[in-house]
């Protein structure tokens, strides 16, 4: 996911997959129903690994009829990638796209006359999933910058853009130093990037 | 361990099985939930074969749709995110720490609540995804051959046996399986 010009979301994912359709009604194996509907993000599902509980799942049970479907026409394969556990993605990258370091923001004096706002950007290589399913399975997960002493976080699935003119604001003018994190919904930092700013505050006309 | 057990308002609930074989696989209670637009075997006993059915699995899949009915109750807006453990009858096992791992999957996902279901264990065929078990080799497996012609694996595997669902995601899981029946 590419968060772009003004915080305005753009998508791109190393291996695009094409989407399977959204197939209503209970038409393989139940399991497979669920898959199924994980899938094509009709709900949101996870699985743990590893496993927590198992199954004879019935193979082993002599006189049973199997309630398992395997094989057999009409059979969809199933990436089930989609319901990992909680983790980061491999292969992904995060890279603060702007402000790119070094570069000279300017703010009014005057808060309230500051337009358009200075966002930050982020960009992120998906690790070869989906953009869309990577944006949803992360959700929850949060950008947050810093400077100096002043953190601002929000929630890349509520809005992709973070403001930065007021933290800017503080301490006056001069070169400053944004941390700028991924963090997880467990709060893990997943991703890290220092970009350093000149920041130039003009007194109004 | 589990403070947010939904079901029949009942902190546990057992619930009766279909029994595959006992079926009337033409009812409207079946074909409602069931694509059979394609269904050209109706005269052979499993009217489902296209999608590689078998009436025990309609029957299982008929008793998971009995539990989400429950748990999605009437489906009002109160209590969505809360959620019920589903076990079926052949659980085998659980982890060495079952309940350490559970207390500390439930303190993650309860911060988390964009989540519909959650596969607390699967089985993968054909390809050893994150240690998935192998089905395949596991003693019995001829068994299962024999009866679906073929050695043709499951590909990435699957597993009802254990899951969580939250209110909302039996809904919405309804929802998706009775919707066809007006299409």
């Amino acid at each position: 996911m590419y968060v772009g010009p003004f915080g305005h979301p753009r998508v791109w994912s190393i291996c695009t997959r094409s989407h399977l359709p959204l197939q209503t009604h209970v038409m393989q194996a139940i399991d497979w129903f669920i898959l199924h509907a994980i899938t094509t993000q009709a709900i949101v599902g996870y699985k743990c690994n590893p496993n927590l509980v198992n199954s004879k799942s019935v193979l082993e049970e002599s006189g049973r009829v199997s309630s398992s479907d395997v094989g057999g026409e009409g059979q969809v394969e199933y990436h089930n990638h989609r319901v990992v556990e909680f983790v980061e993605e491999e292969g992904m990258e995060v890279a603060v796209v702007w402000p790119t370091r070094g570069t000279v923001v300017v703010l009014n004096a005057d808060a309230t006359r500051d337009s358009p706002e200075i966002y930050l950007e982020v960009g992120i290589v998906t690790g070869g999933l989906a953009a869309n399913i990577f944006g949803k399975r992360h959700s929850r997960s949060r950008m947050c910058v810093a400077v100096g002493a002043l953190t601002k976080c929000q929630l890349i699935g509520v809005d992709e853009k973070i403001g930065l003119s007021d933290i800017l604001r503080e301490g006056g003018t001069g070169t400053k130093v944004l941390t700028v994190q991924m963090v997880t919904m467990f709060d893990k930092v997943i991703a890290e990037e220092e970009v350093s700013v000149d920041v130039k505050i003009i007194a109004p006309p | 361990m589990f403070t947010h057990l939904y079901y029949s308002l009942s902190p546990i609930t057992r619930v009766s099985a279909v029994d595959g074989r006992t079926l009337n696989l033409v009812s409207s209670s079946i074909l409602s939930l069931f694509s059979l637009k394609t269904w050209s075997q109706a005269t052979i006993g499993n009217p489902h074969s296209h999608h590689g059915y078998a009436m025990a699995v309609v029957g299982n899949a008929l008793s998971h749709v009995d539990v989400l009915r429950g748990v999605c109750g009437d489906g009002s807006e109160a209590n969505r995110d809360e959620y019920v453990l589903v076990l079926e009858d052949d659980i085998d096992s659980f982890s060495p720490d079952f309940a350490a791992d559970m207390a500390s999957t439930v303190a993650r996902i309860e911060r988390d609540q964009t989540w519909d279901v959650i596969l607390l264990g699967t089985f993968s065929e054909s390809v050893d995804l994150y240690n998935d078990r192998r089905a395949y080799d596991e003693p019995g497996v001829e068994f299962l051959k024999r009866v679906n012609h073929e050695a043709k694996s499951r590909t990435f595997g699957g597993g009802s046996h254990a899951y969580l669902v939250r209110r909302k995601g039996a809904c919405k899981l309804l929802k998706l399986a009775e919707e066809v029946s007006t299409a």
